[in-house]
């Protein structure tokens, strides 16, 4: 059988092995949208050839790839057989690099048939066809790879880039088969390096905006950028949603407060999630501030990689209200292989709650801000410390109407109450202006649940001396416990009156007449 | 000093306390010091000329009026005739104790007086200018004080009316950060402010740093011969202080770091010192396990004034726990006596346990601490006060969603002094990005120091705040509280109605980097 001969019948069958193969075929994208298929075998004894119909497959003539109508209309006439609906199919879709012209010389020369693509199996009778597969193509082609959407195939051979095709409609390029590799959990988090090497692969089936999607830095690297963008691709990633996975350190225990390494050092890895804004939530001063420059800069930041500050203590008083809220849980998962997973919608501008500091940070940021572990100059200025180190302009630290209870934290010292207030003059002198404090008075009604309290007192002040001198000014304990009062010793067991004496004399002058270290 | 010095040293200082008794503390000068006034200026011609030479200026401010309706504590007296009984510790008939000494005819009474308003504005501005030369910036914190109305005299420092917190230059590079002006030292010791210099150098992530000038009080933010301590002690310091220090970080490895620092204020005549202190800090991680530890040490008394070591590790099931033990003895200044009256410490032992649900929507966290006090050496037998405390807490958070928060908690704290219990319960929805409702209400008993008649005090608030541009938010807040005293007896009524407008706002260039965080 010559392909002249034959050319027209085989052309026929290859067009129609592509709509009986559609309903085989995993992915939408094969499927015609033609109302009905042409039924090939009912026909056999008709076509002799597929050129016949199909003629500009071989000829490359775009108006005789598929037969017309009327062609039909010569026997199905109504008379001599019913009419039947038939409508000449809309011409193949452009996403494949194949070109039926091109293959016909090798046809020829290798003496293959239509049929070696499209029948239905091997030895299938005349004109039993279903539309091709890409094995067909795979069995000739040099590289051979184990299966269409193996990982070692190369698409470029079959397929020009998705941007480039004309008829593709969105909904099928959400269709589109994924290959294997796709499937593994890890992949999302590994696909970098490949993408480097063989972008032309990835643009078969993607557009720039493809990998927009969650690459926040998509404007700055390469790879992306040598893709071609798509507003297919486009309308389709509107909604949805990013996938990123959560880097194994992320997990780690106190993450957030040492991620300077990592940060500093693959700071590219770190646009691919996370943009500026991610960094400047916590980091509104100098720290760091040469690397967040090297991230993508933007407001919104990263679709879905958002970050925010929690919501603090609703006890307190509003001002220390966060701007955001924390993210969404159903956002998280975790795949087979204990990763986890945050997968947001683009328009999701729901932050994800970061915790700079561990919980009750305020009450335990002593020895971390002191000794340098937190640079907190690189995040907070003086005047974050001042809020409440000298702490008049915020109630962000107390609760509400904290004067009311604040004398059991008082005495119990759970803080050091001087840390931020001067006992002398913020506690005293609101006691005074109260009412509260002696104000020279003796033989006091306050302390009046101790009806001895003259004897319990020496204890009292020994066990909370602070407190007292809340109230009591230096001279009311001076008219017993000095030698121009009483002479009442106040000191302990332990008193060093030289060393004391070295550095303040001054101190004891105000109780002795005489120099208590002289001769000592 | 000689006795002599001594004595006229106390007699100006008694003369001079006169005088300043005399005058009226609102008709006082500014007391800002001539050099942050001369910085503030400084910094004001900055803000004007920046904008040409600099990449930017920012400045914010703070506004906050308070209204608050209390009744302060008066003395009052009746004749010791008209009370039944005998002895110095009576009641009347309407259940008042009062105190009847044998001397006196009379008997004595504190009593709550008429109810008084007072209306406290407070106005913070913060100034940063940058960009000045490679590392050169300039930054102010400004205060005032005043009165809109009421009894200006019942809160603390509202006639106090201009104050400068900090206002610096600094030229900040790799090698090293100088600093000139108004400013703080934050270490171990705390904050302190000062005005005059500091040179910090840098070595990888180690670092030293060398500060001194003239000391400001800490915690007050003034000189030490100001009025305000003259203002609530007879006997205030008769010389400013002169403070001076030196700051040593090292960071042997990404996970531990420590710190020492040592640091005198010296008065200003040097006779003497006001004190002389020694801070060391530490933080590592091993084996999972955060330690942290720091401690506060006093040379002139040769006392440890506080000493704390604290464990924290993430247990499985979200658990957090933390132990900690603590020693604490009170540190006082030399220019008071008070150091030299025996103190003594308290050591605690305190454990946390923290837990988190599913995304951090449920917290639940609860924590007791017991403390023993050192032997005072002071006790009275058969008068016998506590020599230990406890205190215990817990705390709960659920986010309901996105928007609505809400929280509660009790605690309890029993010591020798004073002691509490309450319970707290609050809401925040947050409407809007730019809206936030909130509410709580509160219940505490407290037995003040060693008192009767105290009471219950049950509470509401609620609070809205308004975001009305990016850069500016209003917030107002409200709360009633109701003492219900207890034991039948009247006395303090610590009643209270509170509200407060303050309204935050900044200008002018963003840094850069970042919207800023309010």
């Amino acid at each position: 059988m010559t392909i002249a001969r034959y050319s027209w019948r085989a052309l026929l069958v290859f067009a129609a092995s592509f709509l009986a193969a559609a309903s085989a075929l995993p992915a939408q994208v094969y499927r015609r949208v033609d109302p009905a298929p042409f039924p090939h075998e009912r026909h056999a004894k008709l076509f002799p050839t597929c050129s016949g119909c199909h003629d500009g497959q071989v000829t490359g003539d775009p108006s005789t790839v598929m037969p017309p109508a009327s062609l039909c209309e010569k026997c199905h006439d109504g008379k001599t057989k019913p009419r039947v609906p038939y409508t000449t199919p809309t011409p193949r879709q452009d996403f494949l690099r194949f070109r039926h012209a091109a293959h016909a010389s090798e046809v020829d020369t290798a003496s293959r048939q239509c049929a070696s693509c499209h029948a239905t199996r091997e030895g299938a009778p005349w004109m039993s066809v279903r539309r091709a597969t890409p094995e067909s193509c795979l069995g000739c082609h040099t590289h051979r790879a184990s299966a269409h959407l193996a990982n070692d195939n190369r698409c470029t051979t079959c397929h020009i880039p998705l941007a480039q095709s004309t008829t593709i409609t969105a909904g099928e390029i959400d269709s589109l088969p994924k290959p294997t590799s796709h499937n593994d959990a890890r992949y999302v988090s590994q696909h970098g390096g490949e993408a480097k090497e063989g972008v032309e692969r990835c643009a078969t089936c993607h557009a720039r905006e493809s990998c927009a999607r969650c690459h926040v830095n998509a404007s700055t690297l390469p790879a992306i950028q040598a893709m071609l963008p798509d507003a297919r691709v486009k309308s389709l990633m509107r909604w949805r949603v990013a996938s990123y996975p959560t880097p194994d350190d992320h997990r780690t225990e106190g993450w957030e407060s040492a991620h300077r390494k990592a940060a500093s050092g693959a700071t590219a890895t770190c646009a691919t999630c996370h943009a500026q804004s991610s960094c400047t939530t916590c980091h509104i001063g100098e720290l760091g501030r040469d690397v967040i420059r090297r991230l993508p800069d933007g407001r919104d930041g990263a679709p879905g990689v958002r970050l925010g500050l929690p919501p603090t203590a609703t006890l307190s008083v509003p001002f220390a209200t966060p701007v955001h809220a924390p993210t969404r849980a159903t956002g998280q998962q975790r795949d087979a292989a204990g990763g986890l997973f945050m997968n947001v919608a683009l328009r999701d501008t729901t932050p994800k709650m970061v915790r700079p500091h561990p919980d009750g940070f305020a009450r335990n940021h002593a020895a971390s801000a002191a000794s340098g572990k937190l640079t907190c100059e690189g995040c907070h200025t003086q005047r974050f410390c001042a809020d409440c180190h000298a702490g008049e302009s915020k109630r962000a630290f107390h609760v509400a109407n904290f004067v009311v209870r604040h004398a059991a934290n008082s005495y119990s010292r759970d803080l050091d109450c001087a840390g931020c207030h001067n006992t002398e003059v913020f506690c005293r002198g609101c006691h005074q202006a109260q009412g509260i404090a002696a104000r020279g008075r003796s033989g006091g009604t306050y302390h009046n649940g101790q009806p001895l309290w003259l004897l319990q007192h020496g204890q009292a002040a020994r066990q909370g001396l602070e407190g007292c001198a809340t109230c009591h000014a230096q001279r009311d304990c001076m008219k017993c416990h000095s030698q121009r009062g009483w002479g009442v010793s106040p000191h302990g067991d332990d008193f060093d009156a030289t060393r004391l004496g070295a550095r303040a004399k001054a101190m004891c002058a105000r109780c002795h007449l005489t120099d208590p270290t002289r001769g000592r | 000093m000689s006795s002599a010095r001594l004595e006229r040293s106390r007699a100006a200082r008694g003369t001079a306390m006169t005088e300043l008794r005399a005058v009226t503390r609102s008709s006082q000068p500014l007391r800002t010091p001539r050099a942050a006034r001369v910085v503030g200026v400084l910094l004001a011609l900055g803000a004007v000329s920046t904008p040409l030479v600099a990449q930017g200026i920012r400045i914010s401010g703070t506004t906050w009026v308070q209204s608050i309706d209390l009744r302060p504590l008066e003395q009052d007296s009746l004749l010791a005739a008209q009370v039944a009984g005998e002895g110095s510790s009576r009641r009347t008939s309407d259940g008042q104790l009062v105190q009847c000494p044998a001397s006196s005819a009379w008997c004595f009474f504190s009593t709550s007086g008429a109810r008084e308003t007072t209306t406290p504005l407070l106005q913070d501005l913060s100034l940063a200018a940058w960009g000045l030369g490679r590392g050169v910036s300039a930054q102010a914190h400004l205060r005032a004080r005043s009165a809109l109305g009421g009894t200006a005299a019942r809160w603390p420092r509202a006639d106090d009316h201009l104050d400068a917190l900090d206002a610096f230059v600094q030229v900040d590079r790799a090698a090293g950060r100088l600093r000139v002006g108004r400013q703080w030292a934050t270490n171990g010791l705390g904050a302190y402010n000062f005005d005059g210099g500091a040179l910090l150098l840098r070595r990888g992530a180690h670092s030293v740093e060398a500060y001194g000038g003239r000391a400001l009080a800490q915690g007050l933010n003034e000189t030490y011969r100001s009025a305000e301590i003259g203002a609530v002690d007879e006997l205030p310091p008769d010389q400013n202080g002169n403070l001076v220090g030196v700051r040593l970080r090292l960071r042997p490895s990404d996970l531990t770091a420590l710190s020492f620092v040592y640091q005198r204020v010296i008065a200003g005549d040097r006779s003497g010192l006001y004190s002389e202190r020694v801070a060391a800090d530490a933080t590592t991680r091993l084996f999972g396990v955060v330690i942290d530890a720091n401690s506060t040490f006093d040379v002139a008394g040769n006392d440890v004034n506080e000493a704390r070591l604290r464990l924290s590790r993430t247990l499985p099931r979200a658990l957090q726990l933390s132990l900690e033990a603590r020693r604490h003895r009170p540190f006082f200044e030399l220019w008071t006596i008070w150091g030299a009256f025996a103190p003594v410490a308290f050591d605690e032992a305190r454990a946390e346990l923290g837990w988190r649900g599913a995304a951090a929507r449920l917290q639940l966290s609860a924590h007791g601490a017991y403390r023993k006090y050192e032997d005072t050496d002071a006790d009275v037998g058969f008068l016998p006060l506590r020599t230990t405390g406890w205190r215990t807490g817990l705390d709960a958070s659920w986010l309901f969603n996105d928007r609505l928060v809400a929280s509660a908690s009790t605690a309890a704290d029993i010591g020798f002094g004073s002691s509490r219990s309450d319970a707290n319960a609050g809401v925040r929805w947050r409407a809007s990005e730019r809206l936030s409702l909130g509410g709580s209400v509160s219940a505490l008993q407290s037995i003040y120091e060693f008192r009767v008649g105290t009471g219950r005090v049950f509470g509401a608030t609620a609070d809205a705040s308004l975001r009305l541009t990016p850069e500016t938010r209003i917030t107002v807040d409200g709360g009633l509280y109701h003492h219900r005293l207890t034991n039948d007896a009247p006395g303090t009524n610590w009643s209270q109605r509170r509200a407060s407008v303050r309204l935050e706002w900044t200008i002018g260039s963003d840094p850069g980097l970042a919207r800023g965080r309010p």
